[in-house]
């Protein structure tokens, strides 16, 4: 069979979204197939320029494929036959991000007009596809809820299981992922006044200088150079997973996330527990409270006191683990099914 | 300096179309440049071309690059300040093979109204190009030709062409490309059929499953099993270069092909004299009959004398190898001159 | 350059345009065009006689048809009438622009309301049509109003004008919209009409001059503005009779012959319907001949054509096509004082007859020119060579458009204006003639 995967990208930045194309082809390719991934550069500044990016990508003839997965807005726009969505985004800034007042679409009658032909130009993509499948149950809440299109959710696996062992905990709690202002590690560092006895270590690529800057300056507010370890760059997945292997339990609390998230994920494949916040959105589908984790008020010191439980009582901590793990294995997230559900 | 590598590509094929950028990508890194490729799927289809092209013209890349460089149409259509194009074909049908058995359509009122009107915007979106490359002569005699444009011929050189060595010069000759009808291995096995030393022919490469299969039943009829070597399998760098580093001469001898053919080139690095043919297109732009090579005609009986004179005058042999080697440096097929050419 | 025709048009005996039709096809078939006939009329139309030609291929309209004759153009006869034009408007839409429209009329609102009539809700059909066409909305929307206010509003022009690649007006008045609502080019051409040689009007002494109005017989030909201005004017009331020669319906013959009566005249003469040869003999008893039209719901008038051909002194009203006509061929009075210009013009031609049948003669030779079928086919081919070159981009142009229409754009969105000329910019018509 041959299978290409739509797309989108931006010329010279590439980051975690585009790890799950890659991943997707060459797992196709593991399984079998033909694969290909085609990946269109969308502009979305000025919003009014949206309209022009929409209309390219319904005049893109792909040609003969067997089967198309398609993955982004507007990408997944191209006409072709036998398309089958894996949803990771739509345009979010014309549905819950407008709502939210976070867009960059005016909020004026001509605002209202471009929302609308994005509406548009969704729904009858949403009708002509085969199948519809998202990456995670908000984001296909979201879909029902705005274009009123039925979806199935269906998180994308951690690429490198076989990476995360999980070897013995030392003492200290380990963030990773992106660092920016959303996923709030800043509040990790403020906990530790609460967490007496508690390391902490923040690793992973911020957003650009200027969040850098900011964990570095709240260290120094805090004063607690002497507990947390600052390792901000893009981390080999080695120097991540033996992060997330020798910690005692992952912190994850980003704001309102769209699906569980691979830090909580490798997390449990590495048999630890997340600690994260009420308000982490998809992180949720997976973490509870006291069972594979901590969930608590997203402020410094119900976190502080959560990271020294996790710290202070080791057996809990590994049991919480043992039971992530668990829950992750009970998913079967793993490529060969997802390539199966998506081709079938 | 941002550079953008913008070229079409036909999905699940391969070839030469994208060499050119990849390598060029390579080099460009490796020179320490900021570059990006962008590839857009097109289909060979006449009834959704000018919506194809409006896809290219839509387009928005004065943002991310300082300049862009195109490749296989119509990415040459493409709005950019600063537009190269290296351009290595037309669409065909509608140019030179207009009105042949080639040509999809018919030449009624109607087509040729739209081959008008192609052509037109064709020579706008070309004219617009602050520079205009070929990857040959006959590309550039065709620019001439049916757009009236005048353009530069930049020569494609192959990736780090030191890799190539010359050991010996042996009892083979060596063809290495796709084993394809236009690519006309069948005449080189039959001229085995009728060679009176004891030359050898090596054959390297994969295609299509009938031609395939008639090579090796071509083989058997003649009973040649023991002149031809069919390696009918996917040739790695190393073996290309060995097999070229000991080989006696390199043949290439494609049906009116436009480009010399990277083949060729290889062959050229590892001191290696090409054979060919009158009828092969570009490879003669190369290829000096007596001087670095030998030019025949197509028939078996010639192509077998030329294997047999290069099997008993080595050092004949020698000489037109070393001649292609300085032939390299002549024609500017370097990597230094393309930068030069593109940077400027 | 020759081409293979699919020539839409009415071909019945009581169709002016299938009278052009044949002469114009005899002449592209003269220089070197295959040309086949597709009838247009719908089974009401197919009733009237078909005009007595055998050397064209003939056949009725279908969509099958056209896709088994092998052309390389549709040129098509837009006409104001649905028996005679109506059987190719369900196809219009699937036939993706191929055609290139020669348009009769300046108003098709009489079309428009036959082809709806066959549909189940005839008033929403309109409703819609005018919307779309007209990109309004129509709140307390009644279709038929008077003529001149819908002439003006909406002709309906723009619907078949957008649905094709090139368009030929016979006049300047309607240009414009056609223009406009068409994606290839337009040309004006007069419209062009051989008649048999005519008789030559004899200036004898005559105590009566026979003033023939000519065409179907309604409001549109001002024949109850000729006969009240006859009927005011004692000397036009002595030497005056109108005849009326062509159709007429029972109601309006009674109501001009009250108004005749009324105004003490000599009562007029109705021959009804005749055809072109006794319309031709006829003319030796007519003196004058009143071409005069308002509300302007024509392209070309045959009439008047006819009228200038016959070497009568002819009245019009100055708009309209009428307008176009040089001031020394014919008698022109201005609508807003046609009464008193018709007395004018009738009383100074029969005091000056001699006179007047100069000016007449320079009609005839004027037209001679003007309408000939030869200069009507001189203009056709460079126009139908340019719709063809015009259709791969307008067929490019109308998918984009309606990816737009789909997303919710109007039609004069600006995303549409942008993106219009982003394609315009690429498919410069300019440069074509260098790609030939």
């Amino acid at each position: 069979m041959k299978v290409l995967i739509v797309t989108n990208m931006v010329p010279f930045v590439h980051g975690g979204a585009e790890e799950l194309c890659f991943h997707l082809v060459k797992n196709i390719r593991e399984y079998g197939h033909e694969a290909e991934a085609i990946k269109i550069p969308f502009t979305y500044e000025p919003a009014e320029r949206i309209i022009e990016e929409m209309v390219l990508c319904k005049n893109i003839c792909l040609g003969n494929a067997d089967k198309v997965i398609a993955l982004k807005f507007p990408a997944y726009l191209i006409p072709c036959e036998n398309k089958i969505f894996w949803l990771v985004h739509q345009y979010r800034q014309a549905y819950d991000l407008w709502d939210a007042n976070q867009t960059n679409i005016q909020k004026d009658q001509r605002g209202e007009q471009i929302r609308s032909f994005i509406k548009n130009a969704d729904n009858i993509a949403f009708k002509e596809a085969k199948r519809i499948f998202t990456v995670s149950k908000v984001i296909s809440k979201r879909l029902k809820y705005y274009n009123n299109i039925e979806s199935i959710s269906l998180p994308s696996p951690i690429n490198d299981p076989q990476n995360f062992n999980g070897k013995t905990q030392a003492s200290y709690i380990f963030a990773g992922g992106r660092v920016n202002s959303g996923k709030r590690q800043f509040l990790l560092i403020q906990a530790l006044k609460y967490a007496k006895g508690v390391n902490l270590i923040i690793a992973g690529p911020p957003d650009n200088q200027e969040e850098a800057e900011k964990i570095y300056k709240i260290v120094e507010e805090e004063n607690v150079k002497d507990r947390v370890k600052i390792d901000l760059r893009f981390l080999s997945r080695e120097e991540y997973a033996d992060y997330v292997n020798r910690s005692s339990a992952v912190a994850y609390l980003p704001f309102d996330e769209d699906s569980a998230g691979y830090v909580t994920m490798e997390a449990f494949q590495a048999k630890k527990p997340v600690i994260t916040t009420t308000d982490s959105g998809g992180v949720l589908e997976i973490v509870a409270h006291n069972k594979t984790g901590w969930v608590v008020e997203p402020n410094a010191e119900e976190l502080g006191v959560a990271m020294c439980d996790a710290i202070m009582n080791p057996k809990k901590t590994l049991e919480l683990g043992e039971k992530g793990r668990v829950i992750l294995d009970l998913l079967g997230l793993n490529w060969e099914n997802t390539i199966k559900r998506l081709l079938a | 300096m941002k550079i953008g590598l913008i070229s079409s590509c036909a999905p699940f094929v391969d070839g030469g179309g994208r060499f050119i950028v990849e390598w060029l990508h390579q080099v460009l890194q490796e020179n320490g440049y900021n570059s990006e490729i962008i590839y857009i799927p097109s289909f060979d289809d006449p009834n959704c071309m000018f919506e194809q092209m409006t896809a290219f013209r839509l387009l928005s890349f004065d943002n991310y690059f300082d300049r862009v460089i195109t490749f296989r149409p119509p990415a040459h259509i493409v709005k950019h300040r600063h537009k190269i194009v290296w351009f290595i074909h037309h669409a065909r049908s509608f140019y030179d093979l207009w009105g042949t058995m080639y040509c999809p359509v018919q030449p009624d009122k109607y087509w040729s109204s739209f081959r008008a009107n192609l052509i037109a915007a064709d020579t706008n979106a070309l004219k617009e190009a602050r520079r205009l490359y070929t990857n040959s002569r006959v590309v550039s005699e065709r620019l001439k030709k049916y757009n009236r444009l005048d353009s530069k011929v930049l020569y494609p050189p192959v990736l780090h062409p030191e890799r190539f060595l010359n050991k010996c010069y042996g009892d083979e000759i060596v063809s290495i490309c796709r084993v394809e009808h236009h690519k006309r291995q069948h005449i080189l096995v039959e001229a085995m059929a009728h060679v009176k030393s004891n030359v050898k022919l090596r054959i390297c490469g994969v295609g299509s499953k009938s031609y395939v299969q008639d090579i090796k039943n071509t083989i058997i009829k003649y009973n040649l099993g023991n002149k031809v070597y069919f390696e009918n399998r996917w040739i790695s760098e190393n073996e290309k270069i060995d097999f070229l580093s000991n080989a006696l001469a390199h043949v290439y001898l494609p049906f009116y092909e436009d480009s010399y053919g990277y083949p060729t080139i290889e062959a050229a690095w590892s001191r290696k004299a090409t054979i060919t043919t009158d009828d092969s297109g570009g490879v003669s732009e190369f290829v000096i009959n007596k001087i670095n090579g030998l030019v025949v005609s197509n028939n078996p009986r010639d192509v077998a004398e030329a294997f047999d004179v290069m099997y008993f005058n080595k050092n004949l042999a020698m000489e037109f190898g070393n001649n292609s080697y300085e032939r390299l440096s002549d024609m500017g097929i370097s990597w230094k001159n393309v930068l030069s050419e593109l940077l400027q | 350059m020759s081409y293979k025709i699919i020539w839409a048009t009415p071909w019945n005996v009581k169709s002016a345009i299938a009278k052009f039709s044949l002469q114009v096809v005899t002449e592209l078939r003269k220089r070197g065009c295959d040309v086949i006939i597709f009838r247009t009329e719908t089974d009401d139309g197919k009733k009237i006689a078909a005009i007595d030609e055998e050397s064209f291929e003939v056949c009725f309209w279908s969509m099958k048809s056209v896709l088994e004759t092998k052309h390389d153009i549709i040129i098509c006869n837009f006409g104001d009438n649905y028996f005679f034009h109506g059987s190719i408007l369900d196809d219009l839409k699937d036939l993706n622009l191929n055609i290139v429209g020669i348009f009769h009329d300046a108003f098709y609102c009489n079309l428009m309301n036959g082809w709806a009539s066959k549909r189940d809700n005839q008033t929403l059909f309109l409703k819609n049509m005018v919307e779309n066409t007209y990109n309004c909305d129509c709140e307390d929307f009644s279709f038929w109003r008077d003529f001149k206010f819908m002439s003006q509003n909406y002709p309906l022009t723009e619907f078949l004008a957008a649905s094709i690649c090139g368009a030929v007006c016979h006049a300047d008045h309607y240009f414009q919209r056609v223009s406009d609502a068409c994606p290839g080019p337009v040309k004006k051409i007069p419209l062009c009409m051989k008649f048999g040689n005519s008789s030559i009007a004899k200036v004898e002494e005559k105590d009566i001059f026979t003033l023939a109005v000519i065409g179907h017989a309604n409001p549109n030909k001002r024949i109850e503005q000729l006969l009240t201005a006859i009927g005011n004017d004692d000397f036009l009331k002595r030497h005056y009779k109108l005849k009326s020669i062509g159709p007429v319906e029972i109601e309006y013959r009674n109501k001009l012959e009250a108004l005749a009566s009324k105004l003490h005249l000599i009562p007029p003469e109705f021959t009804g319907w005749i055809s072109d040869e006794c319309l031709e003999k006829s003319l030796e008893d007519i003196d004058v001949i009143a071409c005069l039209r308002e509300p302007i719901l024509e392209g070309g008038s045959a009439s008047l054509i006819f009228a200038m051909q016959s070497g009568r002194p002819t009245l019009v009203l100055n708009h309209g096509v009428y307008a176009e006509v040089p001031d020394n061929c014919v008698f022109k009075c201005n609508l807003n004082d046609e009464i008193k210009d018709i007395q004018k013009y009738l009383k100074w031609i029969y005091e000056n007859y001699k006179n007047a049948l100069e000016i007449a003669s320079n009609a005839n030779l004027f037209s001679k020119k003007w309408n000939s079928v030869e200069a009507y086919v001189d203009e056709l081919m460079p126009l139908i060579d340019e719709s063809i070159l015009s259709m791969p981009t307008i067929k490019a142009a109308k998918s984009l458009g309606a990816i737009l229409s789909d997303f919710g754009c109007n039609t004069n969105d600006q995303a549409i204006t942008r993106i219009g000329a982003v394609f315009d910019d690429l498919f410069n018509k300019n440069d074509l003639s260098e790609g030939k």
